[in-house]
């Protein structure tokens, strides 16, 4: 145990000199054995859209539904993936 | 093994970098230059928040470059300059992060956030890149505040489109600028009919960012388009959230409260304190950073039209018989903002009842060919199947759709209509809300009831208007209230409801919850051997290898697997337990998984290199559950669940885990852990083996069943592995050493069954537990023999455990 602190002391003390004379910002990683560093998003259209509709009724009042339709965005998108 | 000395390597670097992390404290308010060259980061600064304080805004404002920024609490990001970092590290880390396609970002941070402003520290760790090629420079602001900022809705009156197939889709913003007089109507003062229009819809914006109580902005984006009509019968306007998004070990959205669950992309900003371009990295100054699309129909006030019935534009409420342009307005975007349950209640789409998944051909999210899901949707896990005095979650753990006909059932169980719009509000359905802040809410009628009968009922009608059996209303069933004159029933008789009524509190676990939260427990999970059920014969050692307060605790994972041609092989990866996700260091390979190449195996002199083979990996232990991948077979019975993202060369997948052996089954003397022999003097590291104990029998002092997974140079200095298993008392046990013959690649059908070769034998034995050393030792003794000739040997050779013992 007492061995494995020594290592760890000997390496802080060498990096603790690394990092007083390195405040300033860092290089990121390269990380050329992967093909990317960032993470991947799917964002894909809301699958139907919400409609309001109005309707004239027998007795001449006016009243409202809403419903859910198919989105067209999430339709274009479709074609467009479509090969 | 590479991994002891990784390990010890990293433990150096980590307390080294203790002494310099985020060692510099910003002022509130007061901005500090930010100078970043192409793909550098920094990570050195923090403010601590006072317990006053209601808000905190961290912003950066540069030129040039492409910053993107980074912020969380609890503990430091990668101490800057002591350790291998890129973009995605700090993603993993971050609890907020900007990320837009310019140098300009900015993170609200509030009580009600889910990661919360009063985080056990009050510290908030700020870090920043430039992963453009250019170099960026402007300035890094943090600034906290008292009170809590006031959002609003803001409305984007200019972006036109047209879609040559459908109209419907188009975007015409002329809507907005028609110059028709127009006299000044009930305090809309606009002259024109546009700027009356951009009134109302401006005035319906604001009464809802009021009723919300937002504090973040959102974009809508506002839209004429010939939606037809006849004589009887028009489409006022059509609105849904532009996008859905979820968050997952692929794309985290740490700051989202339920994983692996559809968000709708108004939510998802509101929670990440950003705009929508800040959380998902696209560009800032144009339509994609809309939340929401809303559009008009620019046909109605024709005398064709209805009449030539035309909106009423008026702020102060109208006569209850106009076509209210507030009341409509408010209630699309409402199901913008996330009113809007994604369970499918069109059987022209699908199975009723199906969760939303994804067919990743199509890119689109669907119910049939779904080949990535399905994922529950935040609206509809907030609603309950009722039947009498019990009720069950609409959304949920279960198996490949088992609870489809369930939510079906539910779908239909109202009053029955036998033609369209003759519901009649106001009655139960089995099909609710449960979310306490509506039920509690003073806006529910039924709050004074017992549970479930005071949970807000959702429209839910057996319609028979078209069919003999019940059908759904795709799908105003579900997405609307039935309680009578709330502004999102799914039929009004007269307007003017301009109340959100229960929406506003139904909105709050969607994303838009005002109430001040309690810092999230994360998952904490167990040193153990895990598995997925579905890839039985793979798994991983995941064990602790230290703590560390600062920065959290170091854990070291060594993937058992096979490769292509089914030989067992083994990876290794570092890192940190992340608010319970394993983030791997970056080894200098650039690989967060990687696999050795052993070019000498003499005891005392191993030696070898990290392959060139590309590697990633990252665990999430939080919310798997919820997960798609678990949720493929049935995992009752187990007791952690963990979500694993690996990529090995051009292979990837997604795995759900679990623990092999749970800590209250392991025996007494417990030896379970990670051994190696690369202790001094010994100096034998560059092999080890996992053990795992179980008492074998209940009775005090009953012998232990050892399980070990050895980790060695195999043939050709490529690494393998074996196991062996037998009963321990005490004294020395010997097993044999089996291998797998019958391996099998990762994407591969598992075999019925696996077969084991004997290839050689293990001897364990253990000196006397001595807590005061620390570390328990022993020795081993291994043959292992490879096919054809040669092997690996050990004879008598001092082992210690290498990882935590448990409970430790």
């Amino acid at each position: 145990m007492y061995l494995r602190l020594l290592v760890s002391l000997v390496v802080l003390a060498a990096f603790d000199a690394h990092a007083a004379e390195n405040p300033a910002p860092q290089p990121l990683a390269d990380s050329p054995a992967r093909q990317t560093t960032k993470p991947t998003l799917r964002r894909l259209p809301a699958p139907t859209m919400s409609v309001m509709r109005v309707t004239r009724l027998p007795d001449g009042t006016l009243a409202t539904d809403c419903v859910q339709r198919p989105n067209p965005k999430a339709h274009a998108q479709k074609q467009g993936a479509q090969p | 093994m590479r991994q002891i000395l990784s390990w010890v390597c990293c433990l150096a670097l980590a307390l080294c970098g203790s002494a310099a992390f985020a060692d510099t404290a910003l002022q509130s308010g007061v901005p500090v230059q930010l100078t970043l060259p192409s793909s550098y980061y920094l990570t050195n600064y923090y403010i601590d928040v006072g317990s006053a304080a209601q808000q905190l805004r961290v912003d950066v404002a540069a030129s040039g470059g492409d910053v993107d920024l980074f912020v969380r609490c609890g503990s430091p990001f990668p101490a800057q300059g002591a350790q291998a970092v890129d973009e995605e590290m700090l993603f993993r880390y971050a609890q907020y992060h900007s990320i837009s396609s310019t140098s300009n970002e900015s993170i609200l941070v509030l009580p009600s956030s889910h990661v919360p402003l009063f985080c056990p520290s009050g510290r908030w760790y700020i870090a920043a890149i430039n992963s453009s090629p250019s170099a960026a420079s402007g300035t890094l602001t943090a600034t906290t505040a008292n009170t809590l900022p006031t959002g609003s809705i803001a409305v984007d009156f200019t972006h036109a489109s047209t879609d040559p197939n459908d109209h419907t889709n188009d975007c015409d913003t002329d809507f907005w600028t028609d110059a028709t007089a127009a006299a000044p109507i009930g305090g809309n003062t606009g002259t024109t009919l546009g700027q009356q229009r951009k009134n109302a819809l401006t005035y319906a914006t604001q009464q809802l960012a009021q009723q919300l109580n937002l504090h973040t902005t959102i974009t809508v984006h506002a839209c004429g388009a010939h939606l037809d009509g006849d004589a009887n019968s028009a489409i006022l306007a059509h609105a849904a959230p532009i996008y859905y998004f979820f968050d997952s070990p692929e794309f985290p959205f740490n700051s989202v409260p339920q994983k692996y669950t559809w968000y709708p992309a108004a939510a998802i900003g509101n929670l990440n304190g950003t705009s929508l371009c800040g959380a998902i990295g696209t560009d800032c100054d144009d339509v994609s950073n809309a939340e929401i699309e809303i559009t008009f129909n620019e046909d109605v006030g024709q005398s064709t039209i209805i009449g030539g019935e035309n909106f009423y534009l008026g702020f102060a409420s109208g006569p209850a018989s106009s076509i209210d342009f507030i009341t409509v307005a408010m209630h699309e975007m409402t199901h913008g903002l996330g009113f809007f349950g994604l369970a499918n209640t069109d059987p022209a789409a699908g199975p009723i009842g199906a969760k939303a998944g994804i067919d990743t051909q199509a890119n689109a999210i669907a119910y049939t060919n779904v080949d990535d899901g399905p994922y529950d949707d935040i609206y509809d896990v907030n609603v309950a199947i009722v039947n009498g005095s019990t009720y069950t979650p609409f959304m949920g753990y279960e198996v490949n759709g088992s609870g489809d006909a369930a939510r079906a059932a539910a779908l239909v169980s109202g009053p029955t209509v036998t033609s369209a719009g003759t519901y009649t509000p106001g009655v139960y359905t089995g099909l609710r809300w449960f979310d306490p802040e509506a039920v509690a809410s003073s806006v529910n009628i039924h709050r004074a009831e017992a549970a479930p009968n005071d949970f807000p009922s959702l429209y839910a009608p057996c319609d028979k208007s078209m069919t003999a059996t019940c059908a759904t209303q795709p799908a105003s069933t579900l997405s609307h209230t039935v309680q009578a004159n709330d502004m999102m029933n799914a039929y009004y008789s007269r307007f003017n409801l301009r109340n959100m009524g229960l929406a506003a509190p139904m909105l709050g676990p969607v994303g838009w919850s005002t109430a001040a939260t309690a810092m999230p427990a994360f998952t904490q999970p167990i040193p153990s051997n895990w598995f997925d059920r579905t890839h039985g014969g793979h798994g991983f050692d995941f064990e602790l290898g230290y703590h560390d307060a600062t920065f959290g605790d170091v854990y070291f994972l060594v993937f058992y697997t096979y490769d292509s041609a089914g030989v067992p092989e083994w990876y290794e990866a570092i890192g940190r337990l992340i608010d319970g996700v394993f983030v791997p260091d970056i080894q200098s390979n650039g690989s967060t998984l990687y696999r050795l190449v052993y070019t000498n195996t003499v005891e005392g002199q191993v030696a070898f290199h990290a392959d060139s083979v590309a590697g990633s990996i990252v665990v999430d232990f939080n919310q798997s559950a919820n997960a798609p991948v678990c949720r493929n077979v049935d995992r009752n019975g187990a007791t952690q669940l963990g979500v694993m993202a690996w990529a090995i060369g051009s292979e990837s997948g997604t795995w759900c885990v679990e623990p092999l052996v749970p800590t209250s089954l392991h025996g007494q003397p417990d030896y379970t852990g990670h051994w190696y022999a690369g202790q001094p003097p010994t100096n034998d590291g560059g092999w080890g083996f996992e053990l795992l104990d179980v008492p074998n029998g209940t009775s005090a002092g009953s012998p232990l069943t050892l399980i070990a997974y050895v980790y060695y140079p195999g043939p050709n200095g490529q690494p393998t592995w074996a196991t062996a298993s037998g009963a321990y008392g005490s004294g020395t046990v010997t097993m044999d050493l089996l291998q797998v013959s019958n391996g099998f690649c990762r994407s591969c059908t598992p075999p019925a069954q696996l077969n084991g070769t004997k290839i050689g034998s293990m001897s364990l034995s253990f000196d006397p537990p001595n807590p005061g050393r620390g570390y328990t030792t022993g020795t081993a003794s291994i043959t292992a023999n490879y096919p054809g000739a040669g092997g690996f040997n050990r004879s008598n050779i001092p082992i210690s455990m290498l990882s935590v013992p448990t409970g430790q």
